[in-house]
């Protein structure tokens, strides 16, 4: 096997572990709230989310070939070779920084998880990719523009949008509904959160698994693999399936450190809260990409819980935990271009395959011991919907009091 | 100021979609639950089939959001184009 070849695969395997941990980091986003209500038995909702996440991912047929164009000047965003590298990079280098990012990217993903943050996976992405840009080509290898335009201003509005339709919704609900007994609001709202965040996990789907399938294709066209030219005609089938697979894989497994983050800690939620909560992540998700800004799912998750919350008379909001979700959004981009710099510094250091494979052992072992760590004070189906402790971090989550019965 | 006119428009069609729709199921709940007899008013069918319809408004309306997210997919595999053009790449 050529070194390229080597580093071809390594990027591959760590893409689609990128995907893996994109799809339980935000199985929540979607099904946090039915989870909390009691709409759906927790291990059902994840199924749910998982079926509709693989189908979403072969729906979408948007190809995601300039996945890197918003965030780094490393590929041509028009013409015949759309998607092909700009000149005078070759290989080599480019496979290095894709995966230096990717690595950034997984173990901020993890890092959040193991705190029960919510984070952006998008944002975890382009924080990685910008950082090992950044220390293999420096500042012109980068779209400021793009960054600006297309992650910076939109995740400062999602959360406010997404907070404000929710908590008209949960408003509107509420007094629509005032009087009717509470047994026939419960049945009927729960109905309607399962129908509206099964729509949230579809959309996921089209969405976030593009975003692999597109960093595959890149690789793929910069060892020559692929045809830059033919991907407007879609991806290999192997792609496709690997990407879905492993984004739905992640969602079945469920990251119930966030799920429990987001159903339990931020507010106390009852069906008309979550129904309002999800119907207003499924609008802002639907038209914001007609309106050509892709919001976060996670951002508008977030602020949708937190607006449910507010829209309710006697609800408590616990704003330190939204306080630590606002602290991870801030610090995810950066965070991750640190680490996606270092392992670039690492394997630029080392050169060729042996730079690629000591980097992938470290994504290795410190994925290993954030693994080990959670395991030790473990979250899972069985108590993920636990009394929430004021002031407990999610790593010191109750383990040995499950109080919701098996799904 | 193209950020800010993309803000706006989602923030409109967020509320008419994201709290309308949801306003709109509750109203079908209530018109239902009145039409049985359960707000301490007489039963009254043509209120709890006012209620059905509202609710089938809003599955409609899901069922529309459905063929949004798969829109290019029709599109790409069967030629099928319900929506106005500038929906689709």
């Amino acid at each position: 096997m050529t070194a390229e070849m080597l580093i071809l695969v390594l990027l591959i395997v760590t893409a689609l572990g990128f995907d893996f941990t994109n799809g339980f980091h935000d199985t929540g986003n979607a099904m946090a709230t039915s989870i909390a209500t009691g709409a759906l038995k927790p291990k059902v909702a994840v199924g749910l989310s998982a079926i509709l996440n693989l189908v979403g991912a072969f729906l979408s047929v948007e190809v995601a070939a300039t996945i890197t164009k918003d965030v780094l000047k490393i590929q041509q965003t028009d013409g015949g070779a759309k998607g092909a590298l700009v000149e005078g990079l070759d290989a080599n280098k480019a496979l290095i920084i894709i995966f230096a990012g990717l690595i950034g990217a997984i173990l901020w993903n993890l890092f959040t998880w193991l705190f029960g943050l919510p984070s952006s996976s998008s944002h975890a992405l382009f924080g990685g990719l910008i950082g090992s840009g950044l220390a293999a080509i420096g500042t012109t290898g980068i779209n400021w523009h793009g960054i600006f335009g297309k992650i910076i201003v939109p995740a400062l509005f999602a959360p406010l949008i997404a907070c404000i339709v929710a908590a008209v919704g949960t408003l509107l609900i509420y007094a629509i509904t005032n009087g009717m007994s509470e047994i026939k609001k419960e049945r009927g709202f729960r109905r309607g959160q399962i129908a509206s965040a099964s729509l949230v996990s579809l959309a996921h789907g089209t969405g976030d698994a593009q975003k692999t399938m597109g960093v595959i294709a890149l690789a793929l066209i910069a060892t020559g693999h692929l045809d830059a030219a033919s991907v407007a005609h879609g991806l290999p089938f192997w792609v496709v399936l690997a990407c879905a697979s492993a984004i739905a894989l992640g969602t079945w497994l469920g990251g119930w450190r966030i799920i429990r983050t987001l159903g339990k800690g931020l507010v106390e939620i009852k069906a008309p809260q979550g129904m309002a909560a999800e119907a207003s992540s499924a609008a802002i998700i639907l038209t914001s990409s007609v309106a050509g800004m892709a919001l976060s799912t996670t951002h508008v998750a977030t602020g949708s819980i937190l607006g449910s919350g507010l829209g309710k008379k006697d609800a408590d909001v616990r704003w330190a935990v939204a306080g630590r979700m606002g602290v991870a959004w801030l610090t995810t981009l950066p965070a991750a271009a640190l680490v996606g710099a270092l392992c670039f510094w690492i394997a630029h250091l080392i050169g060729g395959a042996p730079g690629a494979v000591v980097i992938f052992l470290i994504l290795a072992a410190l994925s290993g011991y954030m693994y080990w760590r959670a395991q030790q004070q473990k979250v899972d189906h069985s108590n993920v919907n636990a009394e929430w402790e004021e002031g407990a971090e999610a790593v010191s989550a109750p383990t040995s009091t499950p109080t919701t019965p098996q799904a | 100021m193209d950020i800010v006119s993309s803000i706006s428009k989602v923030l409109v069609v967020g509320l008419i979609l994201g709290a309308g729709l949801p306003a709109l199921f509750a109203l079908g709940m209530r018109a239902e639950a009145a039409g049985e007899g359960q707000l301490s008013r007489p039963a009254n069918p043509a209120l709890k089939y006012l209620g059905y319809a509202l609710v089938g408004i809003v599955l409609i309306v899901i069922v529309i959001g459905i063929l949004w997210v798969t829109r290019q997919t029709l599109s790409y595999y069967f030629d099928l184009r319900i929506f106005p053009d500038f929906a689709y790449k």
